[in-house]
């Protein structure tokens, strides 16, 4: 980029922000990208996904979440312990929610008002009154406690613990907890539309499993294999479900593919390849599109997914982690 | 024995696993996992150090403590839970009254720790015993070779896998020429005798054999004298076999050729680092730091995870005695996380757990073997120690 293109696109990117400040709803459509190794995210343009500017964060950033508004981005900084929040408009942190041990992913409640983080080291997970960003709750969960889900009322909490090869319930009225037995090192959930399955990847089983939230029973696994790759290269780690319940994705980790999965059949129908060490996906909001973010090549796959196929690879920073859309 | 003979035979040891004997102990809901140490085990004698700090390498049991913390806590809510029953024997001959001691207090699993010798012993004599003995520190290839046997599973990496990662590497780093320096032990023998079989299986060459002595004996300068031992030979790399370290502590940088150590110093293939920051191992070694105010070895390792296999086979085989817990165990459905990468499993022919080897310095992982490059038919994990075609194991 020459130097007046790139003021061009600077003052052009700084336009951007006042414009679409007083409409937020509508969002940017920037992709946010965390790179846990460069300490910052990448921020990539809606229109042709050029970068358009970085976020500085504090250690290792990982899980992001925006807030219901779309004017924050909270964003989990494993290596300094704190959440750090994000302003959309700005591309600067302007807060943050300190003290909170080594948190990776999380979850927001649907009002906006309280973070479910996990702490790999303390084996907890830890409920955040982000207006306080005092601790509210801690619940005692099994080892290295990674993926955290709501269900969609938030009346319920799952959290998976990589150590324990185990998924926790917690009804959040009562605080009672449920232990899940599921496959070797769970990571990542999904739930469906209509809230009746929730399904985990287990990444050393090579699987996702499939747990009924009625009866809290695992009712199904679903094995991959990508052409021409063996089963203990498989290690499933992110996943989402469309919105019409039909079609999951989910990235297999050493496989350098992603899976896509017939929700109801629970058949694997096809594979993309992407980049190395595939880890987090995410659904543009018309579905036409999903970021991957491939840590071992440093960039982002975006999938056409009527077409199945890679459209573009975008180089970001150092060990992409997840990808968060701005719409 | 021709391929049909053996898969016939692998059939059968397949039916004798899977069909629970008449005679199988039922699975309770208490769960006990025996425990059986040598007292007088020479491996973990205080050593004195550089300026005479002393060095009390600490009892594996510390791992099997913790395993068998984290597998309480990821079977609270079926109601089973499990204890370890510890034991000792004063000498290898008394091993066996010990294993008697804990069968009566409803072990059917026994983690032992002992070395090559008094394992094999102790393995021959419950040969024919309704138990499973986990091998957590022995490391003779004997084990999963001719010494092998169907109720024994063996942890710990014997010594050719360990030989077979460092081979690895030097054909990744093209240093083919080897010079090896060998002590005088009977381990230093065998871990000499690994590497030569590991460089001819991988296509090193081995330039020089030399006999070391820990010595100041004039006499002897042709053993004793750095200089002379590593003088007048080619090579990119030395090899070193010391089972006690002492001579090998200071043997880098005073090469007369300016070359890497590797073996018993410098860059040496183990099961376990301190310093592995990968797959979750980080949490591993704090968990055991924090419990034991030391760092996390091998065979700590090894019997963390012979507990974790032993929670997993419970727990995942749905079975109802132990023959079918074993059979789970050392099947090809066991998927453990050792926190080293890949699902971890025994291989059928010998029972030896297939692992990834670290190769690391004081302070750092080098490589995690296998190397990328080195390829195998059904599992990559195969191409470190005996394959299936050259075991020498019948069981």
């Amino acid at each position: 980029m020459t130097r007046i293109t790139r003021r061009a696109a600077l003052i052009g990117f700084l336009l951007m922000g006042v414009s679409t400040g007083a409409a937020h709803a509508e969002g940017t459509g920037r992709i946010f990208v965390s790179n846990e190794k460069g300490n910052a995210l990448t921020v990539l343009s809606a229109k042709d996904y050029s970068p358009v500017g970085e976020v500085k964060t504090g250690r290792q950033p990982r899980g992001m979440v925006f807030s219901p508004d779309h004017k924050r981005l909270y964003v989990a900084c494993g290596g300094a312990d704190r959440i750090d929040i994000v302003d959309v408009a700005t591309l600067k942190v302007v807060d943050r929610i300190g003290k909170i041990s080594d948190p990776e992913t999380f979850a927001l409640d649907a009002a906006g008002q309280h973070l479910y983080a996990s702490n790999e080291e303390a084996s907890e997970l830890t409920v955040i009154d982000i207006a306080t960003k005092q601790i509210m709750r801690h619940f005692k969960v099994g080892l290295e406690p990674e993926g955290v889900l709501l269900n969609h009322d938030d009346t319920k909490v799952y959290v998976a613990s990589e150590g324990s090869n185990l998924v926790h319930v917690f009804d959040l009225a009562s605080g009672a907890r449920k232990d899940i037995a599921v496959g070797t090192r769970p990571r990542r959930f999904a739930m469906t539309p209509d809230g009746k399955e929730l399904w985990v990847s287990t990444e050393l089983a090579g699987q996702v499993d499939v747990i009924d939230t009625a009866t809290n029973a695992v009712t199904g696994k679903i094995d991959f294999l990508p052409p021409g790759m063996r089963k203990e290269d498989v290690s499933p780690v992110a996943l989402v479900i469309d919105g019409e319940g039909k079609t999951a994705y989910v990235t297999l980790g050493r496989a350098n593919h992603v899976g896509i999965v017939d929700v109801a059949s629970r058949k694997v129908t096809g594979y993309v390849l992407v980049g190395q060490r595939p880890w987090g996906i995410t659904f543009s909001k018309d579905q036409k599109r999903l970021f991957v973010a491939n840590g071992g090549s440093d960039d982002v796959s975006i999938i056409d997914t009527a077409a199945r196929k890679v459209v573009k690879s975008v180089p970001v920073g150092h060990y992409p982690y997840g990808v968060a859309i701005d719409e | 024995m021709s391929e049909r003979a053996r898969l016939l035979l692998a059939a059968l040891a397949a039916a004798w696993l899977a069909v629970a004997p008449a005679w199988a102990a039922p699975l309770g809901n208490a769960v006990t996992i025996g425990y059986l140490q040598l007292a007088d085990d020479p491996r973990y004698d205080e050593r004195t150090g550089p300026g005479d700090t002393p060095i009390t390498p600490g009892r594996p049991v510390a791992g099997a403590e913790m395993g068998v913390n984290e597998i309480n806590l990821a079977s609270a809510a079926s109601g089973r839970s499990f204890t370890l029953a510890k034991a000792e024997a004063e000498t290898a001959a008394a091993l066996a009254a010990r294993i008697d001691d804990l069968v009566k207090s409803g072990a059917h699993w026994v983690l032992v720790d002992a070395p090559d010798a008094a394992m094999a012993d102790l393995a021959k004599a419950e040969r024919d015993r309704d138990l499973l003995l986990l091998n957590i520190s022995a490391r003779g290839d004997g084990l999963r070779g001719p010494a092998c046997q169907k109720n024994l599973a063996n942890v710990i990496p014997g010594r050719g896998m360990l030989a077979d990662a460092l081979a690895q590497l030097l054909v990744a780093r093209k240093w083919p020429d080897v010079l090896i320096l060998q002590g005088p032990l009977e381990e230093d023998k065998a871990n000499a005798a690994a590497f030569e079989h590991a460089a001819k299986r991988f296509g090193l060459k081995i330039t020089a054999k030399r006999d070391f002595l820990l010595s100041n004996d004039p006499r002897e300068r042709e053993k004793d004298n750095v200089a002379l031992l590593t003088g007048d030979a080619s090579y990119d790399v030395v090899f070193v076999a010391d089972a006690e370290g002492e001579f090998a502590r200071d043997l880098p940088y005073r090469t007369i050729r300016p070359r890497p150590v590797i073996g018993a110093t410098g860059l040496v293939p183990t099961a376990w680092s301190w310093s592995w920051d990968r797959y979750g191992a980080p949490q591993v070694n704090h968990r055991f730091e924090k419990a034991n105010e030391r760092h996390m070895e091998a065979a700590d390792w090894a019997a963390w995870v012979a507990v974790r296999a032993i929670g997993d086979a419970v727990r995942n085989s749905g079975a109802k005695d132990m023959a079918e817990v074993d059979a789970y165990l050392l099947g090809p459905n066991l998927s453990l996380d050792g926190a080293k990468g890949p699902p971890l499993s025994f291989r059928a022919w010998d029972h030896q757990l297939r692992q990834p080897i670290l190769l690391a310095t004081a302070d750092a992982v080098i490589a995690e073997a296998p190397l990328p490059g080195f390829l195998h038919a059904t599992n990559v994990l195969d191409t470190l120690g005996a394959d299936q075609p050259e075991t020498t194991c019948h069981f």
